[in-house]
């Protein structure tokens, strides 16, 4: 497939998102180029099985379309956000130089520098995602579970730590403000605790993440 | 075929009532995740076949776990399923919490509410009308470890109910912060393909963006980005975590529908549970020290039962075979008869005679993991752990060990960092399984014939030492890992069923003959043949093929006082541990059960350092051939089969220097 028939899939591709029937027009006046010139690229495409078109009517990309110009998206979007988030090169350029190199990039190079790229999309988000404050803020009149003693109930404020630990958590029923029960805190065995209804062990070192309230219970 | 699913949070009878609806008998976990894998079992109700299958026990579906990951991607592929819904009507505030998800995947489903005889005895009404009405599905009432309520149950198999609610509880007003999210999520991911579970999909990902990143949503990377962005802008316009806000509405919701349903009819119950029993004694199963101490007891009376049961079943099977046997003389071919006797009565007779004492270490082992010990058990050896870099939970791989490496290895996979999962697997290979089982329970016989139970009992000590050891040298040099954190079901205390665990039972047992029916059928033939030929008058001697290729390796173990007889014994044993009994029986002409003769060639002291030695060393093809694939590295799995051979040549060779 030559560079200009790569540019037409993905255009059409790109209008699809866009437009409910896309017809030669649209494309030939998104690309700035004549519809004599549409029409030609439109019957290579066709002969590739890549779209389905009726004369006069609209243009459809086939399975195998919408895979190869969702393909040729990717390494769009790949390229420029590496030239943009990577390297601090402008919108504009990188938007020009991205429709360039992806015409002759190589395979490998694309793998490695996707690879770079989600490295450094991971730490952004992970950024993003783990804004532990948020949900902590009452965290001053809050003491570790650690601090329960046998029998002691508290409600729980918060949960620090990694998130795969924390959604574990919650699964059992450690939730903002449920009311829990410490059943056993002996020093160096895990923690029990009753937590809906369910004997709950966990290890000494999560105790320290949950940050709990003390509710006063009734001695008789 | 129509296939209904069984799923269920762990401990909610789920298992059990595969085993009621099948009549076939699997695990009963009282344990949260004994079953990785996926079981089927077949059901005639109504003139109609159908198949069960009964998934791993999962709190949710989010695919931290692996037994979550093998349930969700089993309920994504398959369309044409029903579910069945096991839930432990005790706490339906947590168990429905595995239903709300459920739910979504618009699958027909019918709702069972397990162990409803400790409900009623706590004099709680639960109001199934009502729940059926607000999930839309049937709901029964069972007892699943008796059977009660099953037909009700099997009597739904047959009605069409489709539960595709147009009215998900997601889409109730009390989620209606997440709803313009949700469907931006889902029109996203629904843009190319038509997929009823779509919803389903779309709730996951919000639970857990980072979902996103796989490939399975065929989203272009800049639709990820965009998805990503909205959801960090949920967040902070709303300043709380997407995940929190869900588990917090889900909750809400699952607990409103327990207070709808539930209703105290009497202020006491009327008979304490064994839970309720059990928990004078929980201060003392718990204690840091009287709880060890109070495993090891456990420990040694669960083989000196091994041994009682076994041997009273095994002296039956030995009238059977000695009968056999004469039967084999009458023949008048010599070959025939050379075959007949040494190959088959020998080599696979003995395993037989043992089929008594594997089938009750798997009955035992059952009863004291249905009746709630073994994650005690877990709890209690925590504490050490740690001191090995690993956890509690290690020990679930630990004590499948002691059934079959194989799976134990697999089991690895749950552990949350490479570290432990490499650890506990070293670990593991020093486990002695039940294949090795065999020589220990014969030579133990043979060596203490008055003391058997104990001596078995200090040399499973010494396999689970030397594993400790190895992960204590593992840990101070090639893998220091700081160890990661427990979090751990304590079921409650339940008398077991016995019918169940019998049935579990058995089908393990049926499982090993199949494995001696096979592989040490082949192999006993094999060596028998090597024996036989070129020479038949010299069976089994230095003329023989076999005695030629021993002696060729004798010479690593002469230090140790074998002769190449023991040595082809250990080669066999690689294949699989079962067969170092058979080759030694068939090689030294010993009858089945009663191996007297062996001291005419050996001393106490060789004997003894030649079962310390098959104890320890290499653990078996398949289990190596697993190491390398859990692990990824043929490294491990060469280093495993390296270091058990040294400890144990060396072991055996002071053994054999002191004795």
């Amino acid at each position: 497939m030559t560079k200009s028939l790569e540019d037409y899939l993905e255009k059409i591709y790109g209008l699809r998102l866009n437009l409910a029937e896309i017809r030669v027009k649209d494309i030939a006046l998104e690309m700035g180029v004549s519809q004599p010139s549409v029409n030609q690229a439109i019957k290579e495409l066709v002969k590739l099985e890549f779209i389905k078109h009726l004369p006069y009517s609209k243009i459809e990309l086939t399975q195998k379309g919408l895979e190869q110009a969702k393909m040729i998206a990717d390494k769009h979007h790949v390229l420029k956000s590496f030239l943009v988030n990577g390297l601090g090169v402008s919108e504009v350029n990188a938007e020009k130089d991205a429709c360039l190199i992806e015409h002759i990039i190589s395979q490998e190079s694309l793998e490695h520098i996707q690879e770079f790229m989600s490295k450094l999309e991971q730490d952004d988000c992970s950024k993003s995602y783990l804004q532990e404050e948020m949900s902590c803020e009452n965290a001053a009149s809050a003491i570790p579970l650690s601090r329960l003693a046998k029998g002691e109930k508290g409600i729980v404020l918060c949960i620090h730590g990694g998130e795969c630990i924390k959604k574990r958590l919650q699964e059992y029923g450690f939730l903002v403000n449920e009311t829990i029960e410490m059943v056993r805190n002996i020093s160096n065995c895990p923690y029990l605790i009753l937590v809906k209804g369910y004997q709950i062990a966990i290890g000494r070192g999560i105790g320290e993440k949950i940050l709990i309230k003390p509710v006063e219970t009734l001695s008789e | 075929m129509k296939k209904i699913v069984l799923l269920g949070q762990p401990n909610s009878g789920k298992t059990s009532l595969f085993n009621l609806l099948t009549g076939a008998s699997q695990e009963v976990g009282n344990w949260p995740g004994v079953t990785v894998e996926i079981k089927e079992g077949k059901c005639r109700i109504h003139n109609e076949t159908y198949t069960i299958i009964d998934l791993p026990g999962v709190y949710s579906l989010s695919p931290f776990t692996m037994e979550e990951k093998v349930t969700r991607d089993y309920l994504l592929e398959h369309n044409d399923i029903r579910i069945i819904n096991v839930l432990d009507a005790n706490h339906l505030e947590r168990q429905l919490f595995l239903t709300f998800q459920l739910w979504l995947l618009g699958k027909p489903m019918i709702i069972a509410l397990n162990m409803m005889d400790e409900v009623e005895q706590k004099g709680v009404m639960v109001d199934t009308e009502k729940l059926s009405s607000i999930t839309h599905s049937p709901v029964a009432q069972i007892v699943a470890r008796t059977g009660k309520g099953l037909t009700r149950l099997t009597d739904m198999f047959v009605l069409d109910t489709v539960s595709t609610q147009p009215n998900h509880p997601l889409l109730n007003p009390e989620f209606n912060l997440i709803h313009p999210l949700f469907s931006q999520i889902r029109n996203r991911i629904g843009k190319d393909k038509k997929d009823s579970t779509l919803d389903f999909q779309a709730f996951q990902l919000l639970l857990s963006p980072d979902l996103l990143d796989q490939k399975q949503h065929s989203l272009t990377t800049s639709e990820i980005t965009e998805l990503k962005k909205s959801i960090v802008n949920w967040e902070q316009t709303h300043h709380q975590k997407l995940s929190e806000y869900l588990y917090q509405t889900i909750y809400t919701w699952t607990k409103s529908i327990e207070t709808q349903i539930t209703k105290y009819t009497r202020e006491k119950p009327i008979a304490q549970s064994l839970d309720q029993k059990m928990n004078r004694f929980e201060n003392w199963i718990l204690h840091p020290w009287i709880g060890v101490v109070i495993f090891a007891v456990v420990m040694f009376l669960l083989f000196q039962a091994i041994y009682f049961t076994g041997g009273f079943l095994k002296g039956y099977l030995e009238i059977l075979l000695s009968a056999i046997n004469r039967g084999i003389l009458h023949l008048q071919s010599p070959l025939w008869q050379s075959f007949l006797s040494r190959a088959l009565l020998q080599g696979v007779g003995n395993i037989i005679l043992l089929l008594p004492f594997i089938f009750s270490s798997f009955l035992f082992l059952s009863w004291l993991e249905d009746i709630g010990y073994l994650s005690r058990a877990a709890y209690v050896m925590d504490r050490f752990m740690h001191k090995l870099g690993l956890h509690g939970k290690s020990f679930i791989p630990l004590i499948l060990g002691f059934g079959c490496n194989v799976p134990a290895v697999m089991a690895c996979r749950t552990m949350e960092t490479e570290q432990e999962k490499i650890k506990t697997m070293m670990m593991v290979s020093f486990i002695p399984c039940s294949g090795r089982l065999p020589v220990l329970l014969a030579m133990c016989g043979l060596l203490f014939p008055r003391s058997a139970g104990l001596w078995m009992f200090i040399l499973y000590l010494l396999g689970i030492l030397i594993s400790v050891l190895t992960a204590f040298i593992l840990e101070k040099t090639l893998i220091h890992s700081p160890p990661g954190e427990l979090i751990m079901e304590l079921p409650p205390y339940r008398w077991p069923y016995f019918k169940n665990n019998l049935k579990s039972a058995i089908q393990k047992t049926k499982q090993f003959l199949v494995k001696a029916g096979t592989i040490i059928f082949l192999v006993s033939v094999l060596i028998w043949f090597l024996s036989y030929f070129p020479n038949p008058s010299d069976f089994g001697g230095s003329t023989s093929a076999l005695g030629t290729l021993g002696k060729w390796v004798a010479p690593v173990f002469s230090p140790l006082g074998f002769d190449w007889r023991l040595t082809v014994s250990l080669i066999s044993g690689f294949v699989a541990k079962e067969l170092i009994l058979s080759t030694v029986s068939i090689l030294f002409n010993q009858s089945a059960g009663n191996m007297t003769g062996l001291f005419a060639f050996f001393s106490r002291g060789t004997l003894l350092a030649f079962l310390i030695f098959q104890l320890l060393y290499t653990p078996c093809l398949a289990t190596v051939a697993s190491i390398k694939n859990e692990s990824h590295s043929l490294n491990w799995a060469l280093f495993s089969v390296i270091w058990s051979s040294s400890v144990a040549w060396i072991f055996a060779w002071a053994i054999h220097f002191l004795v």
